[in-house]
């Protein structure tokens, strides 16, 4: 036997905190390395170029000039012209969120409501668009909304119109088949939102006594809204930054800073310009994501 | 030199302000079943997974067979522990699962397939060899779990809470085969439950935990006959607690005045004299109908549960519980005057603690 | 009670918003065998042209390939570093946990035309557009994310106790991932791949900053055809992609069925 052995432990035994915490550290860089290498190539380096190249001067010619001067972001600011547009995607947000969830929340609502054997096929179906492609979907409202379309056709079939509605090449268009398109989206969200939610509840306002409205209205509503919230927020981002479905239906018509930063990049190769639009199209991200959590807090501190 | 010593450990997790185990300090023997009791939070799963080596202990140090293993990994420890959940590798059948430690020992595919074989019959699950987990019900995947502990021949045993997952007669059941497999093999356990009467029906000696340090340790009898203290007295088995004065305590019997009932006597292995406080089961007194000027207070409630009567008796401002067994006599019916007593052997003097 | 909460009207509305909501997709598949090109809806007559003139369409075979080609490598390297990630956020405490989850998911709060533009500039001075390398560098900080959060969930569900198991019967800590942790985390970390491999797949907006003449992605080749010219062929493309997005979904749908029956 050791001399160590009969030496009676004591408190005093250093703690081995310190070799692992080492160690832990070790780990947990070896693990991460990689992802933050890849990212650091795929999604911060550019976004500091972009910052960067924001502050260059570019002119209509293609010629960039190597300053550090907020010349792009004056001009985006100091001209009528890029408010309204800017106003025009605020628009488009806020009418194609309106719709969206005007239209998604039946569904939801069935959804969540029935007790049908193929509940599991309708959700499936609800949401299975998100699997095509939005290039394939938007074709679809082309072809739908064209002159020679199944909506003009029925239009005129029925004698409410005699010439064929415009309907593509323009910012209807661009509404109604962007409401389609963020229909997945918003439907998932209120599913999820959902969650907490039982027709039990729904029964019990009724045997309270409450209308059908008043169920509705006091019960199934506030508790819906989380998931109306995130759905909003989750379309009315996807919509601001949307570019292939204004640009296919709306056939180059239809300005927004999307398509803008589209065209500076790489039809007039102002890449300064684009660069400063697209800041300004990430500050408006931001502030509808400070509105939203601002509004959740609200919703949930009640 | 015990088997497996525990000296002094103690665990604080970062972030709390109070260790989950402090200065445990425990001789196990070789052969030995230790049961680690306490209620939940006390720190019996902490110090068994201390002894596993899943947790680091923040002080202490833990020897086993002569060699310090304080900061062996747990790979290298070679200890056999069963989980609360079984833990069964879902993604392996039976004999792959009870497999897994010896292929990780390097055993050749002949000597691997031998030991499943024995440990699958030692646990009566010869013909399951191939079955998934899910297929399989709860005690038989908890006999799975015990088999696969038990095929690594490790040291020490280590089972955590086992039986909380069972149902009520397979919990007795295994409860008796664990004990069985123990005495058949002589391995040393270490066994964690909140359960009184697993821990009273299995073990050689049992550790009482509370707030992460030891309250008694003692053989079944000793913990249940002679409780330590306060504690220990109510969580095992019920016990009526009378606060007194101890006038005399000579031979190990004390004389203990208590309000109400006047002086009592009762085992004493403290002897000291003054404030103290006296022990009874329920089921060592006994109750007798008697005059109201002689009664010692008077039966609030009863209720019978085939073998046994209750009472709940109101003396002075305290209620007492007395078991009694029916015995075919009319029940003594509520507001009845009752005398209470007992044998000295029936009544511990408990032990005063330090502060309160 | 039932009745009253669900009526027909109900049942009317609902069927008619899901016409809306599968209106494109119905249309697609319709006119993809159309016998004429007017585009016309509902189709004049029955023919499979359409579907012929596809397999003569050089752009939209090598768009194809190059789409399917970045999809793999972008999955592949998207599960190489994000489960890994996910392994120390879902294991390991350690200060700025929360801050390096919440930036390896930021890459969803930038639309994806800012990103398309960001990364031209970086990959065109390297002169990396137009090839596999810097379409797959672009797809991954938009994959990322839901490989990471996928093989996170299956961690975080994962019974914790198999691994503390598998370390008491003598397992090194990476012996246990490699025999325990990561067989139970597979079809979380299978579906990641999928799901990368899918958004990759139809990725479009950032692809047309970054693609080039020496290879282009399909959705592009779609997004420039549908510019310029309108005709069936991009509906009978559509029904292809529908149909293998459909098996897909079947993929994992088997994956998560088989999840089940091991659990």
């Amino acid at each position: 036997m050791t001399t160590a052995l009969h030496e009676r432990p004591t408190k005093t035994i250093p703690p081995p905190a310190e070799p692992p915490r080492r160690k832990l550290r070790g780990t947990v860089l070896a693990l991460t390395v990689p992802g933050l290498l890849g990212m650091l190539v795929s999604f911060v380096l550019p976004l500091v170029y972009l910052l960067r190249m924001s502050l260059k001067t570019g002119d209509s010619s293609g010629m960039i000039e190597d300053t550090v001067s907020f010349h792009s972001y004056a001009q985006f600011l100091t001209d009528g012209y890029y408010w309204k547009m800017a106003w025009d995607t605020l628009l488009l947000g806020l009418v194609v969120t309106f719709f969206a969830i005007l239209v998604s929340y039946p569904i939801a609502l069935f959804l969540v409501r029935t007790e049908s054997r193929f509940k599991g096929v309708l959700i499936a179906l609800a949401i299975a668009p998100l699997l095509t492609s939005s290039v394939v979907r938007t074709y679809g409202w082309i072809v739908l909304l064209g002159n020679q379309g199944v909506v003009n056709k029925t239009l005129q079939a029925t004698g409410l119109t005699d010439h064929p509605l415009a309907l593509v090449n323009n910012k209807v268009g661009v509404y109604i088949s962007l409401v389609e398109i963020m229909m997945p989206y918003m439907i998932l969200a209120l599913l999820a939102g959902f969650g907490r939610f039982s027709t039990d509840l729904e029964h019990a306002a009724a045997s309270l006594g409450a209308n059908r409205w008043k169920v509705f209205w006091r019960v199934v509503w506030p508790l819906s809204m989380p998931g109306v919230l995130t759905g909003a927020l989750l379309v009315f981002v996807l919509t601001i930054s949307s570019f292939i479905t204004p640009r296919l239906v709306g056939g180059g018509r239809v300005f927004l800073l999307a398509t803008e930063i589209y065209d500076q990049a790489t039809a007039t190769l102002n890449w300064p310009f684009a660069a400063a639009i697209s800041f300004i199209l990430l500050a408006l991200f931001g502030f509808v994501i400070v509105i939203y959590q601002r509004a959740l807090r609200r919703i949930e501190s009640q | 030199m015990a088997y497996l010593e525990l000296s002094d450990i103690s665990k604080q997790y970062p972030g709390t302000d109070r260790p989950s185990v402090s200065d445990f300090t425990m001789q196990i023997e070789k052969g030995e079943f230790i049961s680690l009791l306490g209620p939940s939070g006390c720190g019996k799963t902490t110090t068994l997974r201390m002894i596993a080596g899943l947790i680091e202990p923040t002080a202490g140090r833990i020897d086993l067979d002569g060699k310090e293993l304080t900061h062996t990994p747990v790979h290298q420890r070679g200890m056999g522990l069963v989980f609360q959940n079984y833990a069964l590798f879902p993604h392996l059948d039976v004999a792959e699962n009870v497999a897994f430690g010896l292929t990780m020992r390097g055993l050749s595919k002949s000597e691997v397939r031998t030991k499943v074989a024995g440990a699958l019959d030692l646990v009566q699950l010869g013909h399951l060899g191939e079955r998934r987990i899910k297929q399989l019900s709860g005690g038989q995947q908890q006999r799975v779990a015990l088999a696969r502990a038990l095929v690594i021949e490790p040291k020490v045993l280590l089972l955590d809470e086992p039986l909380s997952n069972l149902d009520a007669k397979l919990r007795d059941t295994m409860r008796d085969e664990i004990r069985s497999i123990q005495q058949k093999i002589g391995i040393t356990t270490v066994f964690v439950t909140h359960d009184q009467d697993e821990a009273l029906a299995t073990s050689d000696r049992i550790v009482v935990m509370s707030e992460g340090h030891i309250e008694q340790v003692g053989t079944p009898e000793q913990v249940y006959e002679h409780p330590a203290n306060r504690f220990v007295a109510n969580f095992i088995g019920r016990a009526n607690i009378f606060d007194g004065k101890i006038l005399d305590t000579a031979q190990g019997v004390a004389t203990v005045q208590i309000d109400g009932l006047g002086a009592m006597t009762a085992v004493d292995d403290h002897r000291q004299l003054g404030q103290g406080s006296l022990m009874v089961r329920p089921h060592r007194m006994r109750i007798t109908q008697c005059p109201s000027v002689d009664a010692h207070g008077r039966v609030g409630s009863m209720v019978y549960v085939g073998d046994s009567v209750e009472y709940s008796v109101q003396v002075a401002d305290r209620r007492v519980t007395v078991q009694s067994v029916s015995s075919g006599e009319p029940h003594l019916p509520p507001g009845t005057p009752v005398q209470l007593s007992w044998g000295t052997r029936d009544a511990v003097v408990l032990k005063e603690e330090a502060t309160v | 009670m039932q009745s009253r909460l669900k009526g027909w009207p109900n049942r009317v509305l609902v069927t008619v918003l899901y016409l809306f909501l599968l209106a494109p997709i119905l249309v697609v598949v319709g006119i993809s065998f159309d016998s004429e090109s007017s585009m016309a809806f509902p189709p004049q007559g029955f023919s499979l042209q359409w579907y012929e003139k596809l397999t003569q369409n050089q752009d939209f075979i090598t768009g194809f390939k190059v789409s399917l080609i970045t999809a793999g490598g972008v999955a592949l390297l998207a599960l190489l570093i994000g489960v890994p990630v996910a392994l120390a956020i879902a294991r390991f405490e350690f200060r700025g946990r929360e801050a390096l989850s919440a930036f390896f998911l930021s890459p969803l709060l930038v639309p994806a035309i800012v990103l398309g533009l960001a990364l031209l500039l970086v990959l065109a001075p390297l002169r990396i557009t137009g090839t596999y390398a810097g379409l797959i560098v672009a797809h991954l900080s938009i994959t990322i994310p839901y490989v990471i959060r996928t093989a996170s969930m299956s961690l975080l569900t994962l019974n914790r106790s198999c691994e503390e198991a598998a370390r008491t019967l003598g397992a090194s800590a990476w012996v246990t991932f490699r025999k325990v942790t990561l067989p139970l985390i597979a079809p979380g970390v299978l579906a990641g791949g999928v799901i990368a491999f899918l958004i990759s797949f139809d990725e479009a907006v950032i692809s047309l900053f970054v693609v080039g003449p020496r290879a282009t992605t399909l959705p592009v080749e779609i997004f420039h055809y549908v510019e310029t010219r309108t005709d069936p062929q991009i509906a009978a493309l559509s029904v292809v992609l529908i149909a293998i997005s459909i098996l897909f979904v079947v993929i994992i749908e088997r994956v998560m069925g088989l999840k089940r029956v091991l659990r």
